[in-house]
Formats: structure tokens, C-alpha cells, sequence
């Protein structure tokens, strides 16, 4: 079995034990369900308004999650046949064929069924483990579901006393609303706990699902590997290409990262900074100069910088025009401020590129992007460095001491920066 | 066991693993793809956008490991393709030598 397999084991099965959903409210512990509160009247309704900000954070999605974790999980059924049959056959080669070749064909076909085996456990883990955690979340909703309905139950017994006293009886109203903001105060308390569990709970579970990723890179990069031996020995075959990390560290990421990050550029970084990541794409073929390369990018910014795709695309026409502009950016779709989403600036502009900073309450805050796009020998190449204080996996860790580095370089290379190059490359192909 | 005979066993072999190695490059291909669908930001509410983008990417990173998986599988299977040709010539020839052997003999 390959090495990092293990450890991609041993995280899946971290994940799998459910550990991490210790402490959060039971699931399927409510009976009722609710996407809005039920109304309350007059003076009562300022009371219930912290139940109602939970209820709203707490409404999702359950049956989506299902559906695609369900069609996730359905996977893991098709790929475990392959483990039983790969490991039958290499028993069968191991004892009828010899040579250098048979025991090549053996340890391949034992790769193939461990690597079937392991990846539908973890698929299978992944995707019970969101299960969980939405009928965690689903409990947390209707607690506050049943909090309304008692809230309203007892509401309509003091409404009498509100509205029905006479206008002089104000000891008597404040006593009734007095009692009614206890009553609350109360299921505002018993359901906050219960939300922040579940959310420490599924802090937790990204943790895990994150530790996961982190530990699959390698089992890919190994299997890329054996593919570039196989195939250099068969004939007429293409090695894979390179992956984008380009930093010191195994997957891009960088540490103390120079202020100058392409040598030989005008572009610099203002200030110094404790981590960062640096990755490289291919964009294809160019008769476009380097100058004519940039021109097009700030032309074509609004469409081509993935990061600027906020959810109302008001920005899809943008063009990169002057420093010191500012641009909204999401990340991975998803607009949660400090999180996800946050404000940028454009620091520096030069012919084969330019520098953004992060703006305060942007994620990557304090921190900076170098882009640089340039024509070498005919063939157009993308290059982007990021240096920052704290990834943002960092940031939301609970204060583990954990090196997230490695894995920001991952998610901004898989779920950024590639995805950017593909749009350049297709511009640059299809105009 | 004569030598001609595990030649031509180990050919037939070779011939099952390259197609069963085919098939779960296939399979293997197939369920990637279901792992392309990805869950909605705000399946999990407005607080649980996190867990939703950590769920898709590593979703995303097991497709790519069963992907790299069908790759090495075809690979390996034209690999062995090429070797049992290459056995298969082998046997060819040795089949005409021990033919020739036979005849001088005689």
C-alpha cells in the first residue's frame, strides 16, 4: 500500500467515527420545522427578533445535501467491486507469471484495488459525515421551531392582558411583557447554546475534512508519478503535465516570501509577510506579446478574474484600469464577509502584470497578489504569488497549531488560480 | 508443465488483466464524474457556507484521485498490451525453432 494512504485512512476514519459531532445537539432531537417565525404582535415582536436571526442562519438546505452526498455515496458502491477483482487477478498473476514484468502488473493491479477500496471509504465518509451535520443543523432549527411554538402559545394567553387591560393598568402590561421577555430570554439562551455546538461541531468536521484533502494531494501526486514510469515505457505515450505549485514547499506554498516575486520584474509586494504560495499555468501557444497579453486581461478583467465573480455579476464587465480601483471578490462562490468575501485594491499595474492588496475585513487581510503574464518563446504563461500573515483555513482553526499553508496553496491553485488560467487559455483560443 | 504451454497460459493472463485493468479505468472514470456535483453554498444556511465549499472540494480531490486511478489503470492495461505482443511474438518464435529442431532431427 502507498505510504500516504494510510494517513488518508486513518483521517477518513476520524471523520467516520463521528467523533468531531460530540457535544452538538441530537440529532433528530425537534419534531417541528419552521422557515420563519410565526409573528408576534406589537411590543412582543422586539423580544423575539435573536431567535429569529438564528432560525435564519439555521435554515438551509437538507434535502440538497442528501441528494448530492446520496449520489456521491452511490459512487463508492460502483468503485468497491474493482478492489475484490484487482486483488483476485493479482493473486492469480503472483502465482502463474514470473519475471520483472508480471511483478509489475501485480503491484499495479494491488495499487488499483487498494486505491478503489480506500477512495470509496473515503467518499462513504465524506459524505454520511455532511448527513450528520445537517440533521445537527436541522435540530438546532427546530428547537427554535418549538421555542416559536411555545413563544405563541403563551403569547396568545398575554395578549388579553397587552391589549385587553385597561390603558391605566401599565404595572400589569409591564409585568406580562416583563414575563414574556424572561420566557424568551430563556429559549434565546437553551437555543444559541445548542447552535454554537453545532457549529463547533462542524468546525470541527471541515477540520477533519480538511486534514482529509490535505492527505490526498500526495496519494495523487504518487499515482501521477507511476503513471509518468508507465507510461515513459510504453511506447508512443505523453508524460501528465506539471501541476501548478511553484513555491518551495510541495504544493506551492512559500515561507518568508521575498518583497520581489518575479526577478526581473518592476512588480513588488509593499510589505513583508510571514507565509504565501506561488503557482504557475501553461496558458498554450501565443503570437500576443507580453504587453498585448496584459492589455487583454485588464480588458477582459470582469470575465477572466475569477475572484470578482460575485454572486450579483455586477463586476462581469469590469476592466482593470488604475491603480488604487477597488473590486469586491468572493471566494468559491460564496459570499461570507471576513470569510469568504472582501474588498481588494489594486496596488501596481505594469506591462507583464499587476499587484492587488487585501482591504481591512477581507479574508486575506492583511496580505497580497502578484499576477504576471508573459510571453516566453511563443508560449503565454500565467503566474501568480500570494503573501500573506494567515491563511484563511488559519483563521477559522479554533487556535490549533496546525500548518494550513500547504493546504491554502492547494484550494487557491485547484479552486482559483486553475480555473482563471482555463478562462485565459479559452480566451486566448477561442477570442 | 511444458515451456510452450505456460508461454501461451501466461499470454492468456495477461489477456484478462488488460481487460479487467480497461473496466475499472472505465467504472473508475464514472464515478468520478458523480463526484462533480457539488452541494449548494447555502445548503447548510447562512453559517454553514464553510462546510459546504469543504465538502465540494474534497470531493473534488477524491475525483481527481479515482481519475489519476483510471489513467494508471488504462495505462498499465495498454503496458501489458504491449507485452503480451511482445510475448506472443516470443512464442512464435519459439514455436518455430523447437518445429525446426523436430525437422533436423529427423
Amino acid at each position: 500500500m502507498p505510504v500516504s494512504l494510510l494517513e488518508v485512512d486513518a483521517v477518513a476514519a476520524r471523520i467516520s467515527s463521528n467523533s468531531w459531532a460530540a457535544g452538538a445537539p441530537a440529532s433528530g432531537g425537534g419534531s417541528s420545522a419552521c422557515s420563519s417565525s410565526p409573528g408576534f404582535s406589537g411590543p412582543l415582536a422586539h423580544f423575539v427578533k435573536p431567535l429569529e436571526e438564528l432560525l435564519d442562519m439555521f435554515t438551509g438546505d437538507p434535502g440538497a445535501v442528501y441528494q448530492v452526498s446520496a449520489s456521491w455515496e452511490q459512487s463508492t458502491g460502483n468503485i468497491a467491486d474493482i478492489n475484490s477483482r484487482m486483488t483476485a487477478l493479482a493473486n492469480e498473476v503472483s502465482g502463474q507469471l514470473q519475471g520483472a514484468a508480471a511483478e509489475a502488473l501485480e503491484t499495479a493491479l494491488r495499487l488499483v484495488a487498494e486505491g478503489a477500496h480506500s477512495s470509496s471509504n473515503w467518499t462513504k465518509a465524506v459524505s454520511q459525515a455532511l448527513q450528520v451535520c445537517v440533521t445537527i443543523f436541522e435540530s438546532v432549527r427546530s428547537l427554535v421551531c418549538e421555542a416559536f411554538q411555545l413563544l405563541s402559545e403563551f403569547a396568545g394567553t398575554i395578549k388579553d392582558v397587552i391589549f385587553g387591560s385597561w390603558p391605566w393598568e401599565l404595572d400589569k402590561k409591564a409585568d406580562a411583557i416583563k414575563e414574556f421577555a424572561d420566557d424568551v430570554q430563556r429559549f434565546v439562551d437553551a437555543c444559541s447554546a445548542a447552535g454554537e455546538n453545532a457549529m463547533k461541531a462542524a468546525r470541527e468536521l471541515v477540520r477533519l475534512v480538511t486534514d482529509l484533502y490535505r492527505a490526498i494531494v500526495p496519494f495523487n501526486s504518487e499515482i501521477e508519478d507511476l503513471i509518468g514510469i508507465v507510461v515513459s515505457l510504453v511506447p508512443g505515450g505523453t508524460p501528465p503535465g506539471l501541476p501548478g505549485g511553484k513555491g518551495d514547499g510541495p504544493f506551492g506554498d512559500q515561507y518568508d516570501p521575498s518583497r520581489e516575486p518575479y526577478p526581473g520584474s518592476d512588480l513588488e509586494f509593499e510589505k513583508d509577510y510571514d507565509l504565501g504560495y506561488q503557482h504557475e499555468y501553461d496558458l498554450g501557444a501565443t503570437d500576443l506579446t507580453t504587453a498585448e497579453l496584459n492589455a487583454m486581461f485588464r480588458d477582459q478583467f470582469g470575465h477572466l478574474f475569477v475572484p470578482s465573480r460575485v454572486g450579483d455579476n455586477t463586476q462581469l464587465n469590469m476592466q482593470l484600469t488604475a491603480e488604487g480601483q477597488t473590486i469586491n471578490t468572493s471566494l468559491f462562490g460564496l459570499d461570507i464577509p471576513e470569510v469568504t468575501a472582501g474588498e481588494i485594491y489594486v496596488q501596481q499595474i505594469e506591462d507583464d502584470g499587476f499587484v492587488i492588496a487585501a482591504s481591512p475585513g477581507h479574508p486575506e487581510y492583511p496580505g497580497e497578489v502578484a499576477f504576471r503574464i508573459t510571453n516566453e518563446g511563443g508560449n503565454a504563461k500565467l503566474e501568480v504569488t500570494g503573501v500573506y500573515n494567515d491563511t484563511i483555513l488559519g483563521k477559522h482553526d479554533l487556535g490549533a497549531d496546525v500548518n494550513t499553508n500547504g493546504a491554502y496553496a492547494i484550494i487557491s491553485d485547484k479552486s482559483i488560480w486553475a480555473d482563471m488560467s482555463g478562462r485565459i487559455k479559452d480566451k486566448l483560443n477561442y477570442g | 508443465m511444458a515451456g510452450a504451454d505456460k508461454i501461451v497460459q501466461s499470454s492468456e493472463e495477461l489477456v484478462t488483466a488488460e481487460r479487467d485493468l480497461e473496466s475499472a479505468a472505465r467504472t473508475l472514470t464514472t464515478a468520478s464524474s458523480s463526484l462533480e456535483s457539488s452541494i449548494p453554498a447555502d445548503a447548510f444556511g447562512t453559517m454553514g457556507g464553510f462546510i459546504a465549499a469543504a465538502g465540494n472540494q474534497v470531493a473534488a480531490v477524491i475525483g481527481e484521485a479515482l481519475n489519476s486511478l483510471a489513467t494508471y489503470a488504462e495505462t498499465t492495461a495498454k503496458g501489458t498490451a504491449e507485452t503480451r505482443t511482445e510475448f506472443e511474438r516470443i512464442e512464435q518464435e519459439a514455436v518455430a525453432r523447437f518445429r525446426k529442431i523436430e525437422s533436423d532431427s529427423h
